[in-house]
């Protein structure tokens, strides 16, 4: 049923789109990770000051879709007079998307640290700058890094949508080929198996990091990620 | 441009979140028997069966929700079978549900205590009676939080199945905003519909996992 002639003539435009994908999701990826660290950080004080943005931000990302926030920033924010491209406009779109589910993690590892270890730093005369740099980041992060993963997981998924702004990605590339080569079959199952790809080496590589015993094992299980709302 | 008072905004954007709203009973019901039917399967590894669903459902919670739209949209066709907005929003929400909820509910097997089937067993109940009586109440209970958390996902997710031609909330505010030629209050208004129903499921959520802690 499959046409191989198709699949080997449009693979390298696949594998082209595969990469436009992973660009938008790394560098989505990188600056999430500043958000998520810098607001996750602010929602442990005890301030109102802090905590009131901080939840306005997180509420509202976790309650409206993806889609909704893309608009707004690609179609909202021209209004004010900031200009974008489709390009920046799906950056940032994903980037405070990603950086607000990041903040959660981030705040659930600060939480769980020891409350000795910023004590000691700080009593060895470390500044607080330097206690966060030095002492409770580093293992902050040792300790969320599965979770991390699986929410980059999640970001490349969300990439998908970047189509929606006709960005070249796997998603856009998926449906233009669909529509030129009438192979629906074909033109959506190859993507497909490259983000079932992409989504398996995540999980095992945040399975292998968790520590989990048994590795070869539980791969057989096909196992899962924790689910973030 | 075109003046369209807030108030009426507001009330076309209102009954378009309607339709939204609308797939919520019927991908719950399908994504939950489904879910519960594969987990089952799942769990009792039953020979074939088992693997290939085990596949299926890694591919979906694998895949971008958007694509498996664009790809049921365009593929059903192919296959004989025409299917309207509503259909293909409802075809889709419920794959989707039913591979993340049969994950929840296995999750929720697999946690469960090995004594409960033994006792229901000893008691003399038949198959039917223990996952009736026994194992459901308890699978639901614990995996409230995670069932919650997929409400709320499929909700948001009704605003991507607007792509494919489905009149709800998001295509309506774009037309609004082409009419007014002002985004920030159309999809201001969007926003705060999906925040008055998703951010009271998220609390609830949060809360239940509390509770199942303790």
């Amino acid at each position: 049923m499959l046409d191989m002639r198709m699949i080997s003539q449009y693979l390298p435009d696949f594998f082209e789109a595969l990469f436009e994908t992973l660009k938008v999701a790394a560098l989505s990826g990188v600056f999430a990770l500043i958000i998520g660290t810098v607001v996750g950080i602010i929602s442990t004080m005890k301030s109102k000051l802090a905590i009131i943005p901080v939840g306005i931000y997180t509420g509202f990302i976790r309650s409206t879709p993806l889609l909704v926030q893309l608009y707004f920033v690609h179609y909202g924010l021209p209004i004010t007079g900031i200009m974008l491209t489709s390009f920046q406009s799906a950056i940032i779109a994903f980037s405070l998307n990603s950086g607000a589910y990041i903040s959660e993690i981030v705040r659930g590892g600060l939480t769980s640290m020891d409350k000795g270890q910023s004590e000691a730093s700080r009593a060895l005369g470390l500044s607080w700058f330097q206690t966060m740099r030095l002492i409770i980041l580093p293992q902050v992060f040792k300790k969320i890094l599965p979770p991390l993963i699986s929410q980059f997981s999640y970001l490349i998924k969300d990439t998908s949508l970047a189509a929606v702004l006709v960005i070249p990605e796997l998603t856009y590339t998926a449906r233009k080929i669909a529509a030129r080569t009438y192979m629906p079959f074909e033109s959506f199952g190859i993507p497909m198996l490259m983000y079932f790809g992409i989504y398996l080496i995540l999980a095992l590589l945040s399975h292998l990091i968790g520590g989990k015993k048994e590795p070869a094992r539980s791969a057989r299980r096909w196992f899962g990620f924790g689910k973030v709302v | 441009m075109q003046d369209i008072s807030l108030i009426q905004q507001v009330y076309r954007l209102g009954i378009a979140f309607l339709s939204n709203l609308a797939f919520l009973p019927f991908v719950l019901a399908i994504g939950i028997v489904l879910g519960i039917v594969i987990a089952f399967v799942r769990f009792h590894r039953i020979p074939v069966l088992s693997q290939v669903l085990a596949v299926l459902v890694e591919i979906v919670r694998g895949s971008p929700f958007l694509i498996i739209v664009y790809a049921i949209y365009f593929a059903l066709p192919y296959v004989g079978i025409e299917l309207g907005a509503f259909q293909t929003g409802i075809v889709v929400l419920s794959i989707t549900a039913t591979a993340y909820l049969s994950e929840v509910f296995r999750s929720g097997l697999v946690a469960m205590d090995k004594g409960q089937f033994e006792a229901a067993e000893a008691l003399g109940m038949s198959y039917f009676q223990k996952v009736t009586l026994i194992i459901l109440p308890q699978i639901i209970k614990t995996t409230m939080p995670s069932i919650v958390g997929q409400i709320v996902m499929t909700i948001k997710d009704t605003s991507i199945v607007s792509l494919v031609g489905m009149v709800e909330i998001v295509r309506t505010s774009r037309q609004i905003m082409q009419l007014t030629l002002n985004p920030f209050i159309a999809f201001s208004i969007v926003s705060a519909f999906f925040i008055l129903v998703c951010y009271p499921l998220i609390i609830v959520s949060k809360k239940l996992e509390g509770g199942n802690n303790r």
